[in-house]
């Protein structure tokens, strides 16, 4: 297999406060080749977007990376200074968020957006700037780009602002795109338009994605792999149908026995119980432990580390890859 | 898994990050000392002017005592001084500390009355336009609107003169004092009418007023009951921080001639008269309540800013 | 669009005839125009007949639309103290108020952004904090006592500057006495300017500070800033002008504030202008000059009001919108 194009090791954020620091990832690594998508998913504070964030360096204060490594290309990307950082963002890794409706400047037109990124980032004039942002449009799916151009944000409706959004993120052909729950602010119809657009682009280009969502259905649509994030650490990691279908993590699990499915036997959804302990008491071992039924002692006071459990990795002293797998036969 | 408030936990944790690190380092380390300072400066001020006539070496009201040769004295630690009179004295021959300690009283006096005369108008104005509503409220907020386009100082001005055509120059002597605390509470009754009403308008539409009304208890002692008590915490708040800014209305009416007349002078009449004398070199008959005034200001000042961010951080 | 400038024209005439009611009250009832006409010793018979020539007789309602026509027509009537036309008056002494009002708000305006930008950006740097002390200061301390202030410092100790006065004028066809075409009277400009303009230049400043810090934390920045924008582009291109729209209209109202704050100024540095007139108005009751003063300010306000209206749309395309809708 290549080089990945991007490369998270034993990353660490924290955030200082006048209690000490406060951890809110912990030791993160991930791989993600180029043209794949890479999914993560969690509940809120689970430290997926911060994940994000981190990699294309926007962390604000009292927040900070305090340890591990971020790898663009092999190139060591965290500690940068501040403006080197500034020629990678856009450029090298693009980023969108969630919401298209506060996403863009609501005062200049979005072409003014679409030129002012290329332009900041590769020496065209502005002419040819031009042509490009209405060309983004086009492959967004803008219908009428030529004259979208000169409207403002609020001239767009929810779906074609989040339409402009990934233009924007495009704007400078980046080789990575940290892709923030893309679809959660859409309607549901909408939200599968914007699913396939990206996968679209995504195959065009050869882009690789790292898709930061609540949403199953959508990993499930276009990830190649998906990563289980819990307490500020990656719980589990493998490839999405091996995820989904035998997840070895008991989280995992819960979390997949909580998706809807068409075809389920059971009539109620499971839930899991309890909620993910906050960062300001986090247990000693594994942060599942309190709400898991497969705890013993020894998870109470170590921590798992991530390692091969069956079909995919795992961070988990009692994985449960034998039973789901019979279950599941 | 439904999670939409998922947004974005980072900004939420770091929110509250703010919060903190807003509300209670930053806050008890660059704030609490000024306004302790603030407070014990303002208190300090008050407690001199209510206590001057004990305190103050001389009666500057008392013109007979007063003796042309003592005029223009410096004060005390310079050459020259005289050790009669602490921070010297002005062209009257009046000792200058006295003339401050009274000048504070006048100041605190005519800013206090004129508030509380102001919170009077527009508690009353704003009851009976939030309960009544209907014509009598349009009418009301329209004549708010227009006298709010004016800046407060020129209502103040405008008031001040035309009292001054309707009473003549004779009626004047004497009611000086009354003249510039009506002009300067009918500059101001307009923030409190407004806010009154906006509470009353809430508190009128809850279930117990028409319960109230049901049961026939009369629209006065609603008011006077219920809807009152409701609204008298934002009004004090209110008042807290508009001292500061009576105070200085006052001194800048005095200073303009339209206040009080240099023979029961304020701290504005002693700015105005001192200065005068900058040119040739008496500093100290405008500097003296020049700083009384600004540090006056300024602590009230700040004791209200904090006041309103402890109280009530909606009333920004 | 239309519409709304309509109605926001509708209300303005509606602050003017309220405005004008309360002159007219002020002219009429408040100042007594037949006795300040006459000399003491005219007879009832005399005063009754110039009482019928004025008009004073007519019902009020004819008075008052009498007295707006005259206004209308910058008749004011003549000054009790001065013996001459208010509109004479008044015309002396506005290009003194406008000239200096007009440096101050550029002073407030020139300084304020560019500060409030510098301490909404660098939210706790030493300098911000400095910078807020002193803003602290300059609210609270009242506008005469700066301008005393400054002439004791640059006047009397340093002898940079003038201390009253416009300093050397030029005249332009008799109209307008400038004195910015002199360096004499651009000097004599300096402290009152500041003096005027420092408490509006605290506000901007604040003002600017708190929206910026505001702007900057919205979606919009910060996927300005995952785009690889500039900081220039994300501060002057993006932040600043999105906090234009509440600062235009706190500068709007503020230099009407500014205006009738010149009063003091002017009184402070002996300034020939508008404020200085009509304090000594309010001194001597002249009140054909305060009601004359009166509605000059408030045409000078609703027109800064009817200014600002019309700068929102050009800045928001979503009022623009709303406004059509």
């Amino acid at each position: 297999m290549s080089d990945p194009i991007l490369s998270v090791k034993d990353l660490r954020v924290e955030f200082a406060t006048r209690s000490g620091p406060l951890r809110a990832i912990d030791g993160v690594s991930f791989d993600l080749n180029k043209g794949e998508v890479l999914g993560f998913v969690g509940e809120s504070g689970a430290g997926k977007s911060l994940t994000g964030t981190a990699v294309i360096g926007l962390i604000d204060p009292p927040g900070k990376i305090t340890g591990g490594e971020i790898r663009l290309e092999g190139r060591r990307i965290d500690h940068l200074s501040i403006e080197e950082l500034r020629r990678i963002r856009g450029r090298e890794i693009g980023m969108i968020f969630q919401d298209p409706l506060t996403s863009l400047d609501p005062l200049m037109r979005i072409g003014d957006q679409l030129i002012e990124t290329i332009i900041t980032h590769v020496a065209v004039s502005r002419t040819e700037a031009r042509a490009r942002a209405v060309k983004l449009l086009e492959d967004v799916g803008i219908p009428a780009a030529a004259e979208r151009v000169m409207s403002y944000p609020h001239e767009f409706s929810g779906g074609m602002r989040q339409r402009v959004v990934i233009a924007l993120a495009l704007a400078a052909e980046p080789k990575v795109i940290i892709a923030d729950e893309p679809t959660t602010a859409l309607d549901v119809s909408v939200q599968a338009q914007i699913i396939a657009l990206l996968k679209k682009l995504t195959s065009e280009r050869g882009m690789a994605v790292m898709l930061i969502t609540h949403d199953m259905g959508v990993i499930a649509q276009i990830a190649n792999r998906v990563a289980v994030m819990y307490s500020g650490r990656i719980v589990e990691i493998g490839p999405v149908a091996d995820v989904v279908r035998q997840p070895a993590h008991p989280y995992s699990m819960g979390l997949m026995g909580s998706i809807p499915s068409l075809h389920a036997e059971h009539a109620r959804l499971k839930q899991i119980p309890g909620s993910m302990p906050r960062l300001t008491a986090l247990p000693a071992g594994c942060a599942f432990s309190p709400r898991c039924e497969r705890a013993d002692a020894r998870c109470k006071v170590e921590r798992p580390a991530l390692a091969a459990t069956g079909m995919t990795t795992s961070a988990c002293f009692h994985p449960v890859t034998s039973t789901v797998a019979e279950v599941a036969g | 898994m439904v999670d939409s408030l998922i947004k974005a936990p980072r900004s939420r944790l770091m929110l509250r990050l703010d919060a903190i690190r807003d509300s209670h380092l930053f806050y008890s380390f660059t704030r609490s000392w000024i306004v302790m300072v603030a407070a014990f400066f303002a208190l300090l001020i008050v407690a001199a002017a209510a206590l001057a006539p004990l305190i103050a070496p001389s009666n500057p009201l008392d013109l007979a005592s007063l003796d042309l040769m003592n005029a223009r004295i410096p004060p005390r630690w310079l050459e020259n001084g005289d050790p009669q009179f602490l921070l010297g004295t002005d062209d009257q021959g009046r000792d200058l500390l006295s003339a401050l300690l009274y000048g504070a009283q006048v100041s605190i006096g005519v800013a206090l009355l004129s508030t509380v005369l102001a919170i009077l108008i527009g508690v009353t104005v704003g009851l009976i336009a939030g309960y009544y509503g209907g014509i009598i409220d349009t009418v009301i907020m329209r004549l708010t609107d227009v006298q709010l386009t004016f800046p407060a100082i020129l209502t103040a001005l405008l008031v001040n003169g035309a009292t001054r055509a309707i009473l003549g120059d004779r009626q004047i002597q004497g009611s000086e004092f009354w003249i510039l605390v009506v002009s300067i509470a009918l500059a101001f009754w307009v923030k409190y009418a407004r806010v009154v009403r906006a509470s009353t308008l809430q508190e009128r539409n809850k279930d117990y007023v028409h319960a109230a009304r049901l049961i026939g208890v009369k629209s006065w002692k609603i008011i006077v009951h219920h809807i009152l008590p409701n609204v008298l915490g934002p009004v004090t708040i209110i008042g807290t921080i508009s001292l500061a800014l009576a105070i200085i209305t006052e001194a800048t009416l005095s200073f303009l001639g339209v206040g009080l007349p240099p023979s029961h002078p304020s701290l504005g009449t002693l700015v105005q008269v001192g200065n005068e004398f900058l040119m040739s070199g008496e500093w100290w008959i405008v500097f003296f309540p020049g700083i009384v005034l600004a540090g006056l200001a300024l602590s009230v000042n700040i004791v209200g800013d904090w006041l309103r961010d402890a109280l009530n951080p909606k009333l920004r | 669009m239309l519409a709304f400038l309509i109605r926001r024209l509708f209300e303005a005439a509606l602050v003017m005839i309220v405005v004008a009611i309360v002159a007219f009250t002020l002219f009429r009832f408040v100042g007594d125009p037949v006795s300040q006409m006459v000399s003491q010793d005219a007879t009832i018979a005399q005063r009754e007949a110039l009482k019928a020539e004025l008009g004073l007789n007519d019902p009020l309602i004819v008075q008052c639309a009498h007295f707006i026509w005259k206004s209308l027509h910058f008749d004011f009537g003549i000054s009790y103290k001065f013996r001459e036309p208010v509109v004479n008056l008044l015309g002396q002494r506005m290009p003194a108020t406008l000239e200096l009002a007009a440096i101050a708000s550029l002073f407030a305006i020139g300084i304020g952004i560019p500060l409030g930008v510098y301490t909404g950006i660098n939210r706790d740097s030493l300098l911000t904090r400095v910078i807020m002390a002193g803003s602290l200061i300059g609210v609270s301390l009242p506008t005469f006592l700066i301008g005393i202030l400054l002439i004791y410092l640059f006047a009397v100790t340093l002898h940079w500057l003038p201390s009253y006065g416009r300093g050397e004028t030029t005249s332009f066809f008799g109209l307008w006495q400038t004195g910015l075409l002199t360096s004499g009277g651009l000097r004599a400009l300096v402290l009152p300017a500041v003096t005027l303009g420092l408490f509006q230049l605290t506000l901007v400043m604040r003002l600017v500070r708190s929206e910026m810090m505001e702007v900057l934390r919205t979606d919009y920045i910060r996927f300005g800033r995952a785009r690889g924008l500039t900081n220039r582009a994300i501060y002057f291109a993006h932040a600043l002008k999105n906090t234009l729209v509440p600062v235009i209209t706190v500068i709007g109202v503020e230099i009407g504030t500014l205006i009738a704050f010149s009063i003091i100024t002017e009184t402070v540095f002996q300034w020939p202008g508008m404020g200085l007139l009509f304090i000594q108005s309010v001194q001597f009751a002249d009140i054909p000059i305060m009601a004359a003063y009166l509605l000059l300010s408030a045409v000078i306000f609703v027109t800064l009001n009817l200014v600002v209206d019309i700068l929102y749309m050009l800045i928001d395309p979503r009022i623009r919108v709303a406004v059509r809708a």
